[in-house]
């Protein structure tokens, strides 16, 4: 036996939808997770059935758009989004048990937005390195196209 | 005339181990609603994947908590192991799962002292702790340490054992077996015992299954989703494993799931030894993880199922590393036991669903 593990994105609007099916079709609910990224917050919910586990992502949610909470098909999922709210800034509506941001009441606000010195650093350095090389890309294109016209114009002097 | 009030309960009460807070609201003695509050040991774990390299992160991992640090070390590894697409080599497998096995009886025993402690029966208490004693030296003696042991690694295990060590576990656990035998004995057949657990906090199999409760809770309840029947790493080599269930659905159900669980555990780790085959113990794990990888991994630690989730993309360092871990998943049945209980059972609701607090939080 081994353990299915999918990853399907879905839209913003269908999570409570997509709770609703899984609860439906006998799966329990596993756990909810955001991730910071460049376009904003992706979310993703897990649900398993034996050895099924699919997870279902939510991309690019910005801070002023709203998810509907799945508290009503899976009560224990308020653990889950009340810290995806807090740490995350993610707005959840309609949880059952809803801590208004005292959850996970940390001193820097959505503490897991905050890009860190280590990361701003590195992500710098890619960018610098990205745009070295396109650069130097560009820089090798034209003198390869000067060699070429270079050797035009010698053929047509002969 | 019946009064409501409001009484906090934790962080810091005597037979609380943990640091919880809850707001017991109570009519004379019962308890109506109980509000859970954490949020008193959120070390933000989670984001030193910016500053530690996939490598560097499993001694992050393990110290998440202390009692489940070996399963969290080992979650985190499989799943790194899955962006990578690798299998590690099967005598580390069968390692991996001894000392996991291992950590369950230390961390089940660990949980039988506190909950004996809670109904009073102190020299029950002090007796589990010796025998506990035991496996800890059984892992100073393989490990080289008790509690954080950093055995494990992406790729496998650091540290192999011989044929000495393996058969040194067998005679330690077969000499345990008939004082734990005893210990069992007086857990499941004492009146006090029973009188303070019997029909305490009754949650039936459609309540668990509607919870999604993990681990112990779930299974006295008779909702088996133990993660180590699905047969993954080492224990699809076991011949013959079933889950420890119980249909009892109350505390002393709990307690007689975890109590089987240890004796489950001890069978387990003897078969396994007499299985483990002769090898190479890692594999080398190098370079950047690939563009856009995710990978997700559940395994079942002493206190349930625990979900592992990596991200990583083309660097050393991962994008995310989250955990959810089996106290987390129970918070909603814990509350729930909770609403209608007497306010002297609130202690023992609490520990039956064996919290780990710095787990959840992170």
């Amino acid at each position: 036996m081994s353990l299915r593990c999918t990853f399907q994105t879905i839209d913003k609007v269908d999570s409570l939808n997509k709770a609703q099916e899984m609860a439906w079709k006998g799966y329990s609910f596993v756990q909810l997770l955001a991730t910071r990224t460049d376009n904003g917050i992706d979310m993703v919910y897990t649900y398993r059935n034996g050895e099924d586990m699919p997870s279902f992502k939510i991309k690019n949610i910005k801070e002023t758009d709203s998810i509907a909470s799945i508290t009503p098909v899976f009560f224990n999922a308020f653990v889950f989004e009340n810290e995806v709210h807090d740490l995350f800034g993610v707005r959840i509506q309609g949880i059952c048990v809803d801590f208004k941001g005292r959850f996970y009441d940390v001193t820097v606000d959505k503490s897991m937005t905050v890009v860190s010195p280590e990361l701003k650093k590195r992500k710098d350095r890619k960018a610098k390195v990205a745009k070295a090389k396109s650069v130097s890309f560009s820089k090798k294109n034209n003198e390869s196209s000067i060699d070429k016209n270079s050797k035009v114009h010698k053929e047509e002097a002969r | 005339m019946a009064k409501t009030s409001v009484i906090p309960f934790g962080p810091q009460h005597p037979v609380l181990l943990e640091p919880l807070h809850l707001d017991l609201i109570v009519k004379d003695e019962k308890v109506i609603e109980a509000v859970p509050q954490i949020n008193f040991n959120h070390r933000g774990l989670e984001k030193l994947v910016e500053q530690k390299d996939y490598n560097q992160f499993v001694y992050v991992a393990e110290r998440i908590c202390g009692i489940c640090s070996f399963g969290n070390s080992m979650g985190y590894s499989e799943a790194v192991e899955q962006l990578f697409k690798i299998e590690i080599p099967i005598r580390a497998q069968f390692l991996r799962v001894i000392w996991h096995e291992l950590s369950r009886i230390s961390s089940h025993l660990l949980w039988m002292s506190f909950v004996a402690n809670a109904f009073g029966f102190e020299s029950l208490s002090m007796y589990c702790w010796r025998l506990r004693e035991r496996i800890l030296t059984l892992f100073e003696n393989t490990t080289g340490s008790r509690v954080i042991f950093s055995v494990c690694k992406i790729g496998g295990v650091s540290k192999n054992m011989d044929k000495s060590q393996l058969q040194e576990f067998k005679h330690v656990l077969n000499g345990l077996k008939d004082e734990y035998a005893q210990l069992c004995k007086t857990f499941l057949n004492d009146k006090s015992v029973q009188s303070r657990t019997v029909d305490v906090a009754y949650l039936s199999y459609e309540e668990a299954k509607k919870y999604c409760l993990v681990g112990p809770f779930a299974r006295a309840s008779y909702l088996n989703n133990d993660v180590r029947c699905l047969g993954l790493g080492a224990y699809g080599k076991l011949d013959n494993f079933k889950p420890v269930l119980d249909s009892g659905g109350d505390c002393y159900a709990r307690i007689k799931v975890r109590a089987l669980e240890v004796l489950q555990s001890t069978e387990i780790i003897e078969e396994l030894i007499e299985k483990i085959p002769e090898g190479d113990i890692s594999i080398n794990v190098k370079g950047s993880i690939k563009a856009d990888a995710q990978a997700s991994v559940i395994i079942e630690q002493p206190r349930g199922e625990a979900f592992y989730y990596v991200a990583g993309n083309r660097s050393k360092f991962l994008d995310r590393m989250h955990v959810r871990t089996p106290t987390a998943q129970n918070i909603g049945g814990m509350v729930t036991c909770l609403a209608g209980c007497d306010l002297a059972d609130v202690n023992m609701i609490i520990l039956t669903i064996d919290p780990c607090i710095s787990c959840t939080e992170r």
